[in-house]
């Protein structure tokens, strides 16, 4: 269970990113998040660790908004690309080769905030 | 109300710590490995019977990971090979700043290679960047040979797998081929070592892979 550190690291990611802002800022409302079908990460355990490490803080009571990125795989060999999600296979489908690589679904990232500034 | 993008990734301050820990890294021209295992896998011993081996040819510094005692750093010690015990307490894996703190306490000028032993657990360590160059996976016979496929994040990212405890294999329904077919699946270029510190067997494979980590590019 490594949600609570993941919820840390999310609040200490936020405050740098405030601290960045030329605006005050007043409230986050939303916090929109990209978690790639390769990370191990449980949307509702990471969402209860965050409600505890925000509190008393501008993010407190932010809504938490997942969006799950699909595994999508290319060979270096034959140039296509496919989805892994059933049967996750690191070896080409359509050619057999092994030369492959991720090209989505490792992501772990914040991709927008929604807040109210401080006027 | 107004957005603002941010496209950044939300572990950004353990990777910057984990970039500091390369930086010393590359300075001191020493190579780290991450070894990532359940709870009596068998890393702790990986590591003794390299240090015990005389085909040992690379000079080790270990970094321990346990939530509590010092029992791993203990057995290090008494091959006279530097060593830190990190306790995380309440924490089940390890992240860049408590590495980045163990590394100073090492004597980086007389070392090549770094191993790092993790907390013993396949899932929580996968998600956090030590700095390594790169993670190795250790599991044991006992474990069974479903693993791969039950924590495939952890076997798609090592680049190299040890199986450990191998002299059981005729006293259980393990099956290797079947557990070797499903790390090509997750990861067609991993190297396999199969070892057991009860027979010796593969621990030369083991100390000559350790031997040749400090010579090693970016691909295994």
């Amino acid at each position: 269970m490594h949600e609570y550190s993941l919820a840390v690291a999310l609040m200490e990611t936020i405050d740098d990113i405030i601290k960045n802002q030329d605006k005050k800022i007043k409230k986050i409302k939303k916090i929109k998040l990209k978690i790639g079908y390769l990370r191990q990460v449980v949307p509702e355990i990471l969402t209860l660790c965050f409600n505890e490490v925000s509190k008393n803080t501008v993010a407190e009571g932010a809504n938490i908004e997942y969006e799950e990125i699909p595994l999508i795989i290319e060979c270096k060999d034959c140039q296509k690309t496919y989805q892994g999600i059933k049967e996750t296979t690191f070896i080409c489908p359509y050619c057999k080769s092994t030369n492959t690589h991720v090209i989505k679904g490792e992501e772990l990232e914040i991709d927008y905030l929604e807040v109210e500034i401080d006027e | 109300m107004s957005k603002i993008k941010v496209s950044q990734n939300l572990l950004k301050i353990n990777i910057s710590h984990a970039e500091k820990i390369k930086n010393v890294l590359k300075k001191h021209n020493i190579k780290m490995i991450n070894l990532i295992g359940s709870p009596g896998a068998g890393k702790t011993s990986l590591i003794e019977e390299a240090l015990r081996s005389n085909l040992l040819k690379t000079s080790i510094g270990v970094i321990e990971g346990d939530i509590a005692t010092t029992k791993d750093a203990d057995r290090i010690k008494r091959f006279n090979v530097p060593v830190v015990q990190i306790n995380t307490k309440s924490l089940c894996h390890l992240e860049a700043i408590l590495v980045e703190k163990a590394i100073k306490q090492l004597p980086l000028e007389k070392l090549d290679l770094i191993i790092i032993e993790n907390v013993g657990n396949l899932v929580c360590p996968v998600e956090f960047d030590l700095g390594e160059d790169f993670k190795v996976a250790v599991c044991s016979v006992a474990e069974g040979d479903d693993k791969p496929l039950k924590y495939p994040a952890l076997f798609h990212k090592a680049k190299v797998i040890v199986l450990t405890k191998v002299d059981l294999i005729p006293h259980t329904n393990f099956d290797i081929k079947s557990f070797k077919e499903d790390i090509k699946r997750l990861n067609p270029k991993a190297k396999i070592i199969e070892t057991s510190t009860a027979t010796k067997e593969g621990i030369d494979k083991w100390v000559e892979f350790l031997n040749n980590i400090p010579t090693l590019k970016d691909e295994v």
